[in-house]
Formats: C-alpha cells, structure tokens, sequence
C-alpha cells in the first residue's frame, strides 16, 4: 500500500470510498451483534464451558473481526489486538496467582476475567461491524480461515501451551496454581525423558541421512534413463502410500525373532542367525529406523528425481566438453545446484523426525521397557493421564529444540541473504 | 441483499446454538467392555435398564482404558457429555465433580441404604466426595493373583509353585528347559506386578502406610531397600526379550506352555476359561502371589454427568438404581468374572477363583485399596515409567529406583 493511499484513509473518506451498505443496514447489523453479545452473556453461553475453550473462542472473537474490518480500523486493530491480548494474558495470570488468595474468590476472579474479556471483545466487535462494510468485504469474508489458522492454531495454541506448562494441571486444562518452572525440574530429572531425547536425536541423524544418501543414489540411478523407468518409481514410491502404524506392523512382523526374518533364515538352515534388534534393549530404537528408512527413502527419491530433472541440460554439455567425469559432475556441479530441493526434503524429513510417534507405538510401543521411547510419546503419555503441566512442559521444550535448530537456517536463508541482495 | 441474506444466515446460526435439543429418557452410555464376556456383561445392564422403560444407547469405546479416559473426559469437559459413563474408582473423575460437571446421587444412595450393604466400605468411600455420592461402583476386580500352568511344573518334575518364592527357586530349571519362568506385558502391566511384589515382599500394611498414608521414612528406609533388592532378583524371572505389548498376549504364554506363570488381575481368569481350562486342576489362582493373601478392590464404577433436562436426570437417577439390584448384579458379574458389590446375592454358579476371592473379601481384615485409589494418575504414570525402566535394565540399582519412587511419593499430591 502506497504512502498515498494511507494517508487518504486516514481522511477516511478518499474518492473510492463506497460503502456497501446504508447507514441503516449498518446500524442494524451492529444492533444485532449488541443484543447477541447480550443474549449470550445473559444466558452464560461463552463461559458454559471450562478453561481451555475460553481462549479460543476469544480468539475465534478477534479473529472473525480482524478479518471484516475495513480500512481506517485495520491500521489500528494490530494494535489493539496486540494490547488486547496482553491484557488478557496479564489479567488471567494475575487472576490465577491470586485467586487462590483470601482477598478475591474464585467466582470473583472468573466475574472480573468475564467482564473485561466481554468488554473487549464486545468493543472490537462492534467497531468492526461499524467499519466492516466497505470495501472488499467478500475477501475479507474470505480471508477469515486463514487468519483463523494462523493467529489461533500456531499463535494462539503455543502460547496456550508455553503458559500452561507452568501450572500444576492435572486432569483439567485449568490454570489453578502456578508453579514456576517446577514442571521442568521434574522433566529433566526423568530418566525415560532422556532416554526419549537420545532417541530421538538418534532416530533424526540415522534417517535423514540414511534417507538422503540413499534416495539420491537412486534418484541419479533412476536419472539415467532407464526403461520403465515410470514402473521403478512407483515401486520406489509404494511405501510412502503406506501410513506409519501399517509400517510399523508390517515390520513388528518381519523383524520379530518368533517370526520373522530370524526364524525363516533358521528353517533354511543358518541356525546361528540372529537378528533380534526389535527386543533388544540397546538396539530397538534402530530397528524403528529401518522400518523408517524403508517406509520415507521413496519420498527423498522422488523429491531429487525431481530436483535432478530440473537441472538444465546445457550444464551436463558443458561439463562433458570440460571432459568431468559423470560422479563428480553429480556431487560439485549438480548437487551444490540442487540446494533448494535438499532444503526443502530436509525440513520435511527432519520435522516428520520430530514429531515422531505412530511409527514407534505400532512397532516397539517404546519397549522393550523403556529403550525406543521418543518425546512425542511422552508428552502424550501425560497430556492424557492425569499429568497435563508436565505433558505440556515437555511439548514446550520439543517446541524450543525445533526452534532452536530452525532459527539459525532461517537467519540465514531469509533475513542475511535478504541483506546482502 | 446478498449482505441481507448472509447476516439473517449468520444470525439464524448463533441463535441455533441456544436452542437445546430435546432428548427423551434415551441415555447414551459409554464404556470401554468390547472383549466377547464384557460385551455379553453389559448386554445385562442394558436390558434390566431398558425394562425400566428408558433406552440404553450403547456408546462402547474400542481399547482399554488408557483410550477410553481421554475421550470419555473430554467429551464432559467440551459440554457434550453422555448419559452415564463407566470409569475405574480412584481419583481420575475428582476434579470433574469439583468443575460440578457430575450427578449428586446422594438421595439415591439413601433410599438404596448403599452404605449398608454396599461391601467393601472403600468402594463407597471413593465414590464419595465432601459427603456427598458421585457414583456407583458396580463390581469388585482385584489386581493380585498369580496364575501358573500346573502342566509346565509337572512336566519339569517340579511341585507346582504355592508362592512367589517357589517360583524364584524353580526358575533355574525352568529357564533350562526353554520356558520364561514369569511372562510379562509392557506398560501398565509392568506396574501392577512391582505392586503385587511389593505387596508379597513388604507386606500389605507397610505398602498401604507408603501409597496412602505417603510414609517417606518407611519407603526411603533399609527395610525398603531389601524389598527393591528382591524385586531386583525377580527381574530374573522375566525374558525382556519375550515381553509382550497386551497383557492377553503374557497370559496367553502361560496358556500354551511358553511361560510358567503370570501375575494379573482376576480379569486373566476368563482368558483361562475361554481356553477351556479348570481351575485348581490345569492351572492355578494364587491370591497375593501366595505370601499376602489379600485382594485390592479396584473394578469399575458409574458417573452421571450433569444434565440440565430433568427427564434425562430422571433417568440417570434410575439408572444409578438399576446397576445394584440384586438379580442384575449376579447376571452382571458371572458374565464379567467379577465379583459383586452386594453379599446378600446367590453365587453358586462361580468358579474355584472367585469363590477364593470371594472367601477373602469377606473373611480378611485387612483393607487394601487399589492403587488409583491412594495415588493421582499423574504419580502413577511416574512410576509406571520408572519400573518399566528398572524391569528392562538389569544392570539399574535397587537404591536408585528405590531413591526416584521416595522422590515421586512425597511429591504426590495429598488425596
């Protein structure tokens, strides 16, 4: 938007000013929000439920305003927003610090969080309904899911979630007592939380780069132009159709010594064979990550395949006529030029290492004991068992180590490059 | 106009979420009993309840409990909750009653003088927050039994085991004939044994005086210590490299012969009578793993999440009092293989186990309340973990864990 352009809607009234609606539709529609906002504070509709639902409906509230606005509101509502938010977020935790006080009650507290929240929504809302039909309202309307997403599932849930991790919830997502970083102490003097933080940095260093190794040795064998080359891919490709838990069964099977690959290498008569990796305690985690590597190495394939084939064939002529041989042509010449398709093939495999979980439950479900264990499981193990402080203490902290990895790569690929162009 | 329609749409939307629907007197139930004796248990609940002229709506949950919980939870907690719920006693349903998310049943239970004949007290006792009743318990399982294959012990030319003890000894031979002396499940199954041993080796009171009374000294003192060192030995017993994922799978062992024996709750017996099996002549029910003769009183109970419709709140009431009428406890608890929670019922219809438990449960003096009884869930998921660690590590310290369960017992919140 063109300084221009701001300072004729700061006038508020430049010459492409139309109104879609008449004064009167205006104010009935505002009317109409005032006795619903009335309606559903009088009949306790927003506050029926518990906790954690409260939030989110604020959000919901912001959100939907946000997005229908118009102009002259729209250069203050981030403000607003901004100032709204942190006020609630004080006042929820000044409210739950001393609620538990002599000096103000329960009810009490929940009145003066009800009232407040209620008066700010109440105040964005109808100022937004008063601004909101001007212009471009149908991509305003449109534009409501995605500004919905953003501000209330990535925003909104994290600092729902950093904020709980230091209360004592149990069973209930309520802010009752706030118990500093109690939750963290504890978490770090856990042995199964180590144990799930060692595996899962094992697991993250095997596959990927195991899966890149491999699926850019076969994406360069699939590169020469082999026939059927179509029949190879997808054959290559089958196990990505496949989902975790199916991966993790299929493979429970074929690595378990009672019946699988031990038993049948035995019966054609290797008796010594053994291969008892899935219950053995020290090698469990990695027969996770042969069932891992099978099931994702098809996807980095074809991801480079297509990295590969975007590289342009003058580049291949130019490096036969300097008489470089065809493998270092791959690894100084085309490998360095296929650096956005391995940076994108990286976040995906490495995030889906992250967040690891199904594949783990269906194959070892941790065990044996505790040895392939990954954090995801523990943070689900007491999210939904009576631990919810310490579920989202350990969420919190899987967040700051993905975001402590990520940061210094988007430094650099968005922020340093940017400076230097 | 098109403005016009869109906010009369709008409008038409928010005010539908002020219009309650109407139910009639249908319940919708939700339960976590899916195995074939569970289904046909609940099929009697349904059917004395539906010959009170309301409806029984199935709402059965598919997995234990651990899958059940969270969803039964949080269908309260978002303000969709169902007619009436199946959970274990203890504490998991506290903070529920608390939010005054639940049915009082107080004058239900009055009228019915459960406290009266209601048996053991603590069942009640658990169901009943700041003197006021939130639930029906409607069986009784106990979770110390060791089962043992009388074949496997004859084969090896060994006395069938009386106790623990016996077990320990046999072992040796056992393990060189290829057969786990003690088979065992991941998970919460690892947690019931360490109790049940702990019970066996420590005794029913100084167990109690730890999980309930939180006696730190007693559980950081030296006579603890010896308690963890002897769960260490029966590490032994147990192949980590054949323990199993469901608790099914560890009894199964012991059915077909792999595993000597398995320690679980009474719920193992209707595996070994579905395998066509006779107590007391192919395999053996061992009480507190023989050394404490003493059975906890866990099993399942009935909350009524709070209905503002007064039909639907009519029918949770009857409900509540259907669930412990005589007839229907006796047809519940042959099928389910539990134990029912009134004395004055015939039973001659139920088998060695249960007459053994039964001839406990009203003979012993001692209490012993279930672990989600004295614990919250969140202490227990910590020593669950913990004792999985310990189980599949030998070379882990009895100290150690002895000093990390004397961490999480005095951090547990006060019950």
């Amino acid at each position: 938007m063109s300084s221009i352009e701001l300072s004729q809607i700061n006038r508020g009234a430049g010459p492409h000013f139309q109104p879609a609606f008449t004064k009167n539709v205006r104010i009935g529609i505002a009317s109409l929000v005032v006795i619903l906002a009335l309606l559903a504070v009088t009949f306790d509709w927003p506050f029926a439920y518990i906790g954690v639902i409260q939030p989110f409906m604020l959000t919901a509230g912001l959100v939907a305003v946000s997005a229908i606005v118009d102009v002259p509101f729209r250069l203050f509502w981030p403000k607003l927003v901004m100032f709204a938010t942190l006020l609630l977020a004080a006042l929820s935790a000044w409210l739950a610090w001393y609620s538990g006080g002599a000096w103000i009650s329960q009810e009490g507290a929940d009145q003066v969080w009800k009232t407040v929240s209620t008066g700010l929504v109440g105040v964005i809302i109808g100022a937004g309904v008063w601004n909101a039909p001007y212009r471009n309202f149908s991509s305003k309307i449109a534009s409501i899911p995605m500004m919905f997403i953003v501000l209330f599932a990535f925003i909104g849930c994290s600092l729902w979630t950093i904020s709980y991790s230091f209360s004592d919830a149990k069973t209930f997502p309520l802010f009752n007592n706030f118990v500093g970083l109690k939750q963290y102490y504890r978490l770090f003097g856990a042995d199964v939380w180590w144990t799930a933080c060692k595996n899962a940095a094992i697991y993250l260093i095997f596959v990927t780069s195991i899966e890149f190794v491999l699926g850019f040795v076969i994406a360069v064998f699939m590169d020469q132009k082999i026939r059927a080359e179509g029949v190879f891919r997808t054959i290559y490709l089958y196990p990505f159709a496949l989902s975790f838990i199916v991966t993790g069964h299929v493979w429970a099977w074929i690595l378990s010594p009672e019946y699988g690959l031990e038993k049948s290498m035995r019966q054609l008569g290797w008796t010594s064979f053994s291969f008892d990796w899935l219950v053995n305690v020290d090698r469990s985690i990695y027969a996770v990550v042969i069932a891992a590597v099978w099931q994702g190495t098809g996807l980095v394939m074809a991801l480079m395949l297509a990295g590969l084939r975007g590289i342009d064939d003058d580049i291949w002529k130019a490096a036969r006529v300097d008489g470089i041989p065809k493998w270092r042509t791959y690894i100084q010449i085309v490998l360095p030029m296929m650096r956005p398709v391995l940076i994108t093939t990286f976040v995906i495999v490495a995030s889906g290492c992250v967040r690891v979980y199904d594949i783990v439950v269906a194959l070892t479900d941790g065990g044996p004991g505790t040895s392939s264990k990954v954090p995801a499981q523990y943070v689900y193990q007491y999210l939904f068992q009576g631990g919810i402080g310490q579920g989202l203490a350990a969420s919190t902290v899987m967040l700051l180590t993905s975001a402590v990895i990520l940061t210094p790569w988007i430094y650099v690929e968005f922020v340093k490059n940017r400076q230097v162009r | 106009m098109k403005y016009k329609s869109m906010a009369a749409a709008f409008a038409a939307t928010v005010s539908m979420a002020f219009t309650g629907a109407a139910h009639a007197t249908d319940l919708e139930v939700t339960h976590w009993w899916t195995s074939g004796g569970e289904a046909a248990a609940v099929a009697e609940f349904a059917k004395a309840f539906d010959a009170t002229g309301n409806k029984w709506v199935d709402g059965a949950i598919a997995g234990s409990g651990d899958v059940a919980r969270p969803i039964i939870i949080s269908r309260i907690l978002g303000g969709n909750p169902m007619g009436a719920t199946q959970l274990n006693p203890g504490h998991d349903a506290d903070e529920l009653i608390k939010a005054g998310l639940m049915t009082d049943l107080t004058d239900v239970a009055k009228a019915g003088k459960w406290d009266e004949i209601l048996r053991p007290k603590s069942q009640l006792a658990s169901c009943t927050v700041d003197g006021k009743v939130w639930c029906v318990p409607v069986n009784l399982h106990s979770a110390q039994w060791m089962w043992t294959n009388r074949k496997v012990f004859t084969d090896a030319g060994i006395e069938p085991p009386k106790n623990i003890n016996d077990l320990i000894a046999a072992a040796p031979k056992l393990k060189e004939m290829g057969i786990q002396p003690l088979s065992l499940a991941q998970g919460w199954a690892v947690r019931l044994l360490v109790n049940d041993l702990i019970i066996a080796f420590a005794g029913v009171d100084n167990y109690v005086k730890v999980m309930k009374d939180r006696d730190v000294e007693l559980a950081a003192s030296p006579e603890f210590t010896k308690v963890f060192q002897q769960i260490g030995e029966a590490r032994a017993l147990v192949d980590v490299k054949q323990i199993t994922k469901q608790w099914n799978e560890a009894v199964g062992l012991v059915i077909n012969g792999k595993a000597a024996s398995n320690v679980m709750g009474d719920w193992a017996g209707g595996e070994f009578q579905v395998a066509k099996m006779v107590a007391g002549k192919d395999y053996d029910c061992l009480p507190g793993l023989g050394l404490a003769p003493a059975l906890d009183t866990g099993g399942d109970v009935f909350y009524f999440p709070l209905n503002k419709d007064p039909a639907v709140h009519a029918a949770q009431l009857k409900m509540a009092e259907t669930l412990l009428m005589p007839e229907v406890q006796v047809a519940f608890n042959l099928k389910k293989g539990s134990l029912p929670m009134r004395p004055d019922v015939d039973l001659s219809a139920a088998n060695d186990c249960m007459k053994k438990g039964l001839d406990i449960l009203d003979h012993s003096k001692v209490s012993l309340p279930s672990d989600r009884q004295m614990l919250d869930a969140d202490s227990l998921t910590q020593i669950g973990d913990l004792l999985t660690d310990f189980f599949s590590k030998p070379d882990m310290k009895p100290e150690d864990v002895q000093a990390k369960f004397v961490d999480v017992i005095k951090n547990a919140p006060k019950m």
